[in-house]
Parts: structure tokens; C-alpha cells; sequence
């Protein structure tokens, strides 16, 4: 192999990475502070790289600002979500599964209806690539890379810095002490459960001039993220981090070895890593008892 | 819609489709319209009596179990003798223990080859994907005479191996080596690490057997043109330019050639042009059409003519020992026979096809192949007699 | 009202039962209806061995992978070694409960979210292998898998035969499942679920209870399987994907996860009828599945059966206390 070859599928195993960190982390962070397993989690994805298209291709706006709006429906959306549906049963891990499976099915399938059958592109705001000896690493990926950076510094701000991630870790770690600090918990679930799907949302729309926008794309998203999930742990952040660029590395090169086999592959390495380590490689080592 | 004429009697039949997928709602619509189409216009005569379509959609979201309840709902509790292009695999094998000991007709739009397994009676494959390829290679030696190499892109599912497998024995038949076939799990939109190992192999020409015809195969173009290929490209299929085009680019696409329907034709020949006028009139726009799927519909009525009858057994036998012809959007069809897969009797379809290449942004027809060459060149590839 | 007195009306609401669904064929004739009766009978096997798991506090989410292997042994077992679906049957449920033990070894260790992310990687595993390996049909699957070989006059050619067939099945598995619940095995489990470190000093040995509760469970799908193998004639490994696995928890959830034999049988009746009835709304059809789907969760979050009690049916609560926790301890500690 190559340099070349080498730092094409480095940059490239890094985009997908990036975008299933900022999944994933959207995911674990839902999971972490409110407690429920979104499986709807990848149609907020796919919302936000619709919204992304539609505010850049039919009202012609900079993609920047498209973002922004997609970053905002989405979170809007999941307000709703949560306040009528998850914030009532929020206790009941098993109840929110089948919840988020009944959402999952309405947004699906509204999506298709609404959007329309065709499967839509869009043109990427940042064309063109830089040469690096014969071969040229595409703009674009590296653009999502640098986005994805930026968004996951600022969730670290957000959550170490701020005051309001400080009361979400605090809700993550033990919700009665925190309550009792004068925490508004279910103010946090809210806003935790916001900034979850507005990450997966706004993943979505910074990956949507690379691929391809279509309804079933956060479907299958999802079963990769669930693998990220699992590398790296449910418990931490990190794990999520973690996790997504182990799947992001692993699908790249994979695919470039293997082709249709980088599947099998994944799934032998998770489940090797969960034989040694259950709870991921930041999890915890054992379950409660 | 006008309603339809007073002494017409209505026959049931029914169509199982993925409608979690935008073919399978983009189809419904146009099986819709058509039927609507047709019962406006007076229905079939058959036997002296004039008989107009009541079509019965169901939901199988790609699904065996779906697909077998569907199924089970439409023979048993809306009676119906005869069950319209059915795309999905898993649907169609869940479905054949109940349509075929209940006599239904079955004419399937659906690839998989247990359509044409010769223990069926009712069942008859509508499709010409499984007859698609040697007229492709027939085009390719004319376009791209001088290759000589070729890679695969393909799904890594029953469809994509199957039909690699077949194109490569086609590709080699006709002089092309193939130097790999590359699969990719059935929903990846990531092709870069592949296009990167294609481009490794330096082929003339890049293939996609069993790909799917939106974004996912303009996605494929993108990545294998931003790895530095820069040779030919085939396809088998139609893609939908609009979806392909939306992610590619033109640059990615040129050269390309693919299956080009009637349709699409600058002056499409009459039934193109009657169910394009039809569709517009009805949705307002052809860019979401799909005709893929539909060689069934017109295949049921010409059934149903030939016969004379609307009983399964009657049609069913006649037509299996006696074959069909008749006309689609996209140009004559005929069934044929499939000894090399032990199937003598008349189960599969062949149809005349159009070919198209890419050029500076545009969609140039580049020559045609007829119906008997289309057998012909088919008999030649697989072997036996298919007429 | 007195136990005694309780215990005779619920065994003679139990018998009305049964009878109806034993006559049920006489009364419906569409075989399309009887089908769907059959695969809401497999579906409540499949729930019940996710109950039977939920039971001793575990929750997997991996039953499709379980039911996968009980399908494929037991159509490789009739179509290659040539045995007669009688032994395939039980067979299949013993290599399900094989294939569990072996795996249960390792994770079992491990209850609370790793036990149900490791349950969900095996179930993926077992898809993903069913598919490579072309000598089991690889992605397209399994077909004309041959339906069971007559026992006397009973040919097994129309439903009702495969109908009654199922129904036997979930007799003798409630039967047996309702024994294991009311011996010392469903105690130990009902304890471990409850305050696993209490059981523990009672010397209970956790480990080995819940290794049994999930090679029974396995058991109990590899069956369902054997049967849904030769009833469906044709299998591929679609079939049997995680999405399915969810399915099954939602029929245990919607009936009511503390009602480990009844729930899941409201449960998957209400999942497998209710998108049927709504296929006349044609492309909507999910959108209104998963509206009335979370309006369920949300107005009766302890299932269907929770309903004769919210609406004030019984002076005391049908449960006795230690059934009644609607969520596994190790999922509650930081609430």
C-alpha cells in the first residue's frame, strides 16, 4: 500500500468516523443524563440533512446558515418529542425503547410521504480537493472532519465549562443528589435530550453534500452507530469518541482489503472486545449487580 | 377520472410492493395510473365480455413476513387469481407456497431466480434483469471495442452476487477479463476505500451488476472518479439521471453507458409516448416516475387477450407452453425459456433494448438491440434453446 | 375475594379460553386470519422467552437470534440428515439452548446494559453468519422447506392442522414455563430480579440461575423456530434481524412485562393484528402503527393487562408485590 493509498483511506476513515462520533455521542449523552435508548436517534439524522438540503437548494441559502436552521428544526423537534412522548415514561428504559421504535416509524414513513420518493444530492459547498503528490485528498472530507472537530470541541466546552453541562453531568451521575443541589432535572432531561438529537441533526446536514440524502439513511446509519456504541462503551463520552473512529478506521480500510467481508470482520472485533472488556473499551467491566 | 363504463365487470388483482422505499411507492403510483388509465379506455374484452382492473396494493417494507401476510390477504381474503409485479426476493419466495397450490397467476418484477425455478407453474418472471446482460455486452464491444479489463461494483446480497457472478461468465464470454468484483454491504454510501482499490487495478472499464438506480449509484461514480479513474462505464440498468447526476456530477458519469427506456427517447415511440402523456397528466412531472417495474402489468393483460380467458390454469398453461409477446414502455417483450436452468417451459422475459451513453452532460442514444439478437445473444451466453 | 375463590375463577377464565381458541378454526374459515392467528402463536413464544429472561432480571435483545438457530437446525436437520420434523423439533430447541449455554458462559457474568448490548452483538453475529456461508443459503435463504410428516391421519397441508399444532406447542410450553415460575427455579429468579444482592446472601448462586433462565429462554425460541421453519417453508436471514428482537420486547411491553405468560400473548395479538387491520391505509399504515404504538406506552405503561386494574377491577392489586417492579433493579439504581 501506498502513501497515497494510505492517506486517502486515513482521511476518509476519519469523515465517517467524525460523523459517527458526533452520532454516537448525541447518543450516549441521551443515554447518559435522561436514560432512554433513542431509536429514533437516526431519523433526527436524517431531518437534519433534509432540512440542511432543502435550506440550501430551494431558499438558497449559505450552507453555514442551513446548518444553523437544521441544527434549530431539529432540536425543536425533539423538544416536541420528548415533551410528549418520552418525558412520561422516562423511567422505564424498555417503555422509551418501544416509544422511540413507534416514533421512529412515523418520521420514517412522514418522510418518504412528505419529502417525496426522489433521493436527493447536494452540490458540496466546499468543491475540489488538495494535491498531495498523485493523489488528491477531497475538500469535502476534510471539510467534515474540521466541522465535526469544531462541534465536538464545543460540546466539550459545553460540557465541562458551562454551568449547564456541569448540571448535566451532575443529573448523569446520580439524579437525586443533583435534584437535591437544586437542579431542575427535568429541565435537563429536556435540554440533554435537545442537544442529543440536534448533534445527530447536525451531523446530518454537514454530511449531506458528501453522500446522498435520502429517507432510509439514518436506518442505516444506525446498526453502525450501535456498533460504535458498543467499541467504546455506553457509559462515557469518550467511549463515544472512541468508538466512532474505531468504526469509521475499521469500515475504510476494511472495505479496502476485504470488501464485502469488512462486515464480518467488524463484528468478530466487537465481539472479541466485548468478550474481554463487556462494557466496551471505556464501559465498565461489569454490569451493576 | 371519468368512471368507467356501466357493463364492465370489475377482476381483482393485486400488487405487493415495498412502499417503505421510494420504487415501490414511485411504482404503485404509476400501476395506479394505468389501471385507471385502462378502465377508462374500456377494460379487455374477453370472451365477449368486457372486464375493467380493480388493482389491490399492499405494503410488504421489504419484509418476508409482511410479504407472506400480504400475500395470505390477498388470495384468501380478497380472492384474487392474480398478483402483479412483486419486487421484493423475500416476498416472492414467502408468497410461492401459497400462489402456486392456490393457482394464482403470478408475474413477478422481482430478480430473483426462484421466479424461473422449473417447479413453478404460475409463477413467470416479468423482469428482463436476468436476461439484461448480454445485450449490454453486445453495446459494450460496439462502444468500447478496445477493452480488454474490467472491475465489478457490486451489493453484497443475494441479488449483487448473483448477478456478478453471471456478468462476469458474460464478460469473459465476450473477451473481458475481470479483474475483481468488489462488494459493498447492501445500504453503504461510503465508497471511497473501494473506488480507491478499483482504480489500484487500473480497469478499462468500471460495471455495476445488481446496483440499485438512485444516489446510492451516483455515489459510486462520485468515488471512483475522485480516485482517478478516468475509463468506461456500463451499466445493465436505467439509472435515474436526475438522483445520479444530483451526487456524481457530470464529469464522474461521461461515458457512461446504460439502458436508456423509450421513454426517455427524444420522440418516444407511441406507448411510451401514451404513458407519459398519462402519467403527467395525472402527477404533474415525470422526474419521480418509475417503469421498471411495471413489464408485468402489460404482460397480464396480454395474457389475459391471448388466452382469451381469465382462468389461471388456462392462461398459465397456454402461455407456458406457448409463450408471450407483447409491448411495454420500454419496447417489445417476449417470454422465453431457460434450459440452462433446467426450465423448459416458457418463464422468463427478454425485451428489445435502447442503450444510451454519457456524453458532456448529456444522455446520447447509442444504438439498439433487437429483440432476436437480445434471444440470440442470450442463447449464446447461457446456452439451449429459448425460443 | 378469598385465594381460593381467585384461583378457581382465573382457572375457569383460563379454560373458557383455551376452548374458544381451540374452536376458533370451526368459526373462522379465511385461512388468511387463521395464518395470522399461527404467526401471533409464534410471536408469543418468542415473548414469552423474553419474559422468561425478564423474569430473572435480564433483558436481551437477541430472541431473533435464538429463533434463527431453531429454524435453520431444524430445516437442515430434515432437508440434509433426512430426520422427521418430530425429532427436528426438539432438536432444534436443544441446539438453541446449546449455542446459549456456550455464549450465556461468557455473558451472563455480566447482567444490566452489557448483557443486553452482548445479546444484540450475538444476535447481529448470527445474521451476518447465516448470510456468508453459502452451504446455508447464504443471503437468499433456505427454501422449500418441507412441512411436518403426517402423524396418523393428520397431514399437515391446510392451516388448521399447523394451527392446532402451535397451539399445542404454547400449551405445553406454558405448562412448563408456569411450573418453572411456581417452583423453586421461578422463586430463585423473582428474587434475583428483585434485590440480586439479598439473593445472593441468600445463597442463591445468581450466576447459575440466570445461565439457566437464558439457556430455557433460548430453548423456548429455537422451537418456535423449528416450527416457523416449516410452516413458513422458506427461510433467509432478514428474517431474523435486531429489528425483530425489538419487535418481540414490544410484545412483551405492550401486554405487560409483569404478566410473563398472558402479556405476551395481548401483546403480540396487538402487534400482529393491528398493522393487518390497517393495511388499508395503505402507505400511512406505519405512521398510525407507531402513533397508536406510543399512545399505548404512554396511557398504559404497564401494558394492556394493567387496564381492569387502573379502572378499579380488583380490590387488590392482581400482583402480588415482588412481580409488581416494572424495571430490573440493576436499570433503577440511579433514579
Amino acid at each position: 500500500m501506498t502513501v497515497a493509498v494510505f492517506a486517502q483511506l486515513l482521511v476518509n476513515g476519519l469523515a465517517i468516523g467524525m460523523v459517527y462520533v458526533m452520532v454516537a455521542s448525541g447518543l450516549i449523552l441521551v443515554l447518559g443524563v435522561v436514560r432512554i435508548f433513542n431509536f429514533a436517534h437516526g431519523e433526527f439524522y436524517m431531518l437534519g440533512a433534509y432540512t440542511t438540503f432543502f435550506m440550501c437548494q430551494v431558499f438558497h441559502l449559505n450552507f453555514f446558515i442551513s446548518l444553523a436552521i437544521a441544527i434549530s428544526i431539529v432540536a425543536l423537534l425533539a423538544v416536541i418529542s420528548y415533551t410528549f412522548v418520552f418525558h412520561y415514561i422516562r423511567s422505564d428504559i424498555l417503555l422509551c425503547t418501544a416509544a422511540s421504535i413507534g416514533l421512529s416509524m412515523m418520521i420514517l414513513r412522514g418522510s418518504l410521504l412528505s419529502f417525496g420518493t426522489e433521493e436527493r444530492g447536494l452540490p458540496s459547498p466546499f468543491p475540489g480537493g488538495i494535491k498531495l503528490g498523485e493523489v488528491t485528498l477531497p475538500s469535502e472530507k476534510l471539510a467534515v472532519i474540521l466541522l465535526c472537530f469544531f462541534v465536538m470541541s464545543g460540546l466539550y466546552v459545553l460540557l465541562m465549562k458551562t454551568k449547564l453541562g456541569k448540571a448535566m453531568r451532575a443529573v448523569r451521575l446520580d439524579t437525586e443528589a443533583a435534584s437535591l443541589q437544586g437542579i431542575n432535572t427535568n429541565r435537563i432531561y429536556l435540554i440533554a435530550f435537545a442537544v442529543g438529537c440536534a448533534l445527530a441533526g447536525l451531523a446530518g446536514g454537514i454530511i449531506a453534500p458528501v453522500y446522498s440524502i435520502t429517507s432510509n439513511m439514518g436506518h442505516a446509519l444506525l446498526l453502525n452507530c450501535f456498533m460504535a456504541l458498543i467499541v467504546g462503551g455506553l457509559e462515557s463520552m469518550l467511549g463515544g469518541v472512541l468508538g466512532g473512529f474505531v468504526i469509521g478506521i475499521i469500515l475504510s480500510f476494511g472495505a479496502y482489503f476485504l470488501g464485502g467481508f469488512s462486515e464480518i470482520i467488524l463484528f468478530g472485533i466487537i465481539g472479541i472486545i466485548l468478550v474481554f472488556k463487556p462494557g466496551g473499551l471505556f464501559g465498565e467491566a461489569v454490569g451493576h449487580e | 377520472m371519468a368512471q368507467p363504463p356501466k357493463d364492465m365487470k370489475m377482476v381483482k388483482v393485486g400488487s405487493i410492493l415495498p412502499l417503505n422505499f421510494g420504487m415501490g411507492v414511485d411504482t404503485k403510483n404509476m400501476l395506479e395510473m394505468l389501471v385507471a388509465k385502462f378502465n377508462e379506455e374500456g377494460g379487455v374484452a374477453v370472451k365477449g365480455q368486457k372486464y375493467g382492473i380493480e388493482l389491490i396494493v399492499y405494503d410488504d417494507k421489504w419484509k418476508a413476513e409482511e410479504g407472506r401476510a400480504a400475500t395470505e390477504r390477498l388470495v384468501y381474503q380478497d380472492k384474487v387469481k392474480f398478483i402483479i409485479s412483486t419486487i421484493a426476493s423475500p416476498t416472492i419466495v414467502a408468497g410461492l407456497s401459497i400462489t402456486e397450490p392456490e393457482k394464482v397467476l403470478n408475474l413477478c418484477s422481482g430478480t430473483t431466480l426462484k421466479i424461473v425455478d422449473p417447479n413453478n407453474r404460475f409463477t413467470f418472471g416479468t423482469s428482463t434483469t436476468r436476461t439484461s446482460l448480454p445485450p449490454l455486452w453486445l453495446m459494450v464491444k460496439k462502444v468500447y471495442p478496445n477493452a480488454k479489463t474490467a472491475v465489478f461494483f457490486a451489493p453484497n446480497d443475494e441479488g449483487g452476487r448473483t448477478r456478478a457472478a453471471e456478468e462476469k461468465q458474460i464478460a469473459e464470454a465476450f473477451g473481458v477479463k475481470v479483474l475483481d468484483t468488489l462488494f459493498y454491504p447492501r445500504d453503504a454510501v461510503d465508497f471511497s476505500s473501494l473506488a480507491v482499490k478499483a482504480k489500484s487495478l487500473n480497469p478499462d472499464l468500471m460495471d455495476y451488476p445488481g446496483a440499485d438506480t438512485g444516489t446510492q449509484f451516483g455515489l459510486q461514480f462520485k468515488a471512483i472518479y475522485a480516485a482517478g479513474f478516468r475509463g468506461g462505464h456500463i451499466s445493465a440498468i436505467n439509472p435515474k439521471m436526475a438522483e445520479v447526476t444530483a451526487v456524481a456530477g457530470n464529469e464522474a458519469l461521461e461515458g457512461l453507458v446504460a439502458k436508456l427506456p423509450d421513454t426517455e427517447l427524444p420522440d418516444p415511440p407511441p406507448l411510451a409516448k401514451a404513458v407519459k402523456e398519462a402519467y403527467i397528466k395525472k402527477y404533474g412531472k415525470w422526474s419521480d416516475a418509475s417503469i421498471a417495474w411495471i413489464p408485468a402489468w402489460f404482460a397480464l393483460i396480454a395474457a389475459m387477450k391471448k388466452a382469451d380467458s381469465l382462468d389461471t390454469e388456462t392462461i398459465a398453461d397456454l402461455i407456458a407452453t406457448k409463450g408471450l409477446q407483447w409491448q411495454r414502455p420500454d419496447g417489445a417483450t417476449m417470454l422465453v425459456r431457460r434450459p440452462d436452468l433446467k426450465n423448459n417451459r416458457y418463464c422468463d422475459s427478454c425485451a428489445e433494448a435502447g442503450y444510451s451513453q454519457f456524453k458532456n452532460g448529456k444522455v446520447v442514444p447509442v444504438g439498439r438491440v433487437a429483440l432476436n439478437d437480445v434471444v440470440s445473444a442470450c442463447e449464446k451466453v447461457f446456452g439451449g434453446s429459448w425460443r | 375475594m378469598s385465594n381460593q375463590k381467585r384461583r378457581t375463577k382465573i382457572t375457569t377464565a383460563l379454560f373458557l379460553l383455551g376452548s374458544i381458541l381451540a374452536l376458533l378454526p370451526l368459526i373462522i374459515k379465511s385461512p388468511y386470519q387463521i395464518h395470522l392467528l399461527i404467526m401471533t402463536g409464534i410471536n408469543v413464544m418468542l415473548a414469552i422467552s423474553f419474559s422468561i429472561l425478564f423474569s430473572a432480571g435480564l433483558i436481551t435483545m437477541g430472541p431473533a437470534g435464538f429463533w434463527a438457530i431453531g429454524a435453520y437446525s431444524s430445516a437442515l436437520l430434515v432437508m440434509k440428515a433426512g430426520l422427521s420434523f418430530w425429532l427436528s423439533l426438539p432438536l432444534a430447541g436443544i441446539s438453541a439452548g446449546l449455542v446459549a449455554l456456550i455464549v450465556g458462559l461468557v455473558i451472563v457474568r455480566n447482567p444490566g446494559v452489557a448483557f443486553i448490548v452482548q445479546t444484540m452483538v450475538i444476535n447481529m453475529i448470527i445474521v451476518q453468519i447465516l448470510g456468508q456461508l453459502e452451504f446455508l443459503g447464504g443471503w437468499a435463504g433456505i427454501l422449500g422447506i418441507p412441512n411436518p410428516n403426517s402423524i396418523g391421519p393428520i397431514r399437515f397441508v391446510s392451516k388448521t392442522s399447523y394451527y392446532y399444532l402451535i397451539l399445542f406447542l404454547l400449551l405445553v410450553t406454558t405448562a412448563g414455563i408456569y411450573g418453572a415460575y411456581s417452583s423453586r427455579v421461578g422463586r430463585a429468579w423473582r428474587a434475583i430480579k428483585l434485590t440480586p444482592h439479598l439473593a445472593e446472601t441468600l445463597g442463591i448462586d445468581l450466576y447459575r440461575y440466570r445461565l439457566l433462565a437464558f439457556v430455557i429462554s433460548s430453548c423456548v425460541a429455537g422451537i418456535a423456530g423449528s416450527f416457523y421453519a416449516h410452516y413458513f417453508r422458506s427461510l433467509e436471514p432478514g428474517m431474523f434481524s435486531v429489528f425483530k428482537s425489538i419487535y418481540v420486547q414490544i410484545y412483551s411491553i405492550l401486554g405487560g412485562l409483569n404478566f410473563y405468560l398472558i402479556g405476551p400473548v395481548l401483546g403480540s395479538l396487538i402487534m400482529t393484528f393491528v398493522p393487518e387491520f390497517l393495511r388499508v391505509s395503505k402507505e400511512i399504515e406505519p405512521i398510525m402503527t407507531g402513533g397508536i404504538l406510543i399512545a399505548l406506552v404512554i396511557f398504559l405503561p404497564g401494558g394492556i393487562l394493567s387496564l381492569p386494574e387502573r379502572l378499579g377491577f380488583f380490590s387488590r392489586p392482581l400482583l402480588s408485590r415482588s412481580r409488581q417492579t416494572g424495571v430490573p433493579p440493576s436499570e433503577q439504581g440511579d433514579h
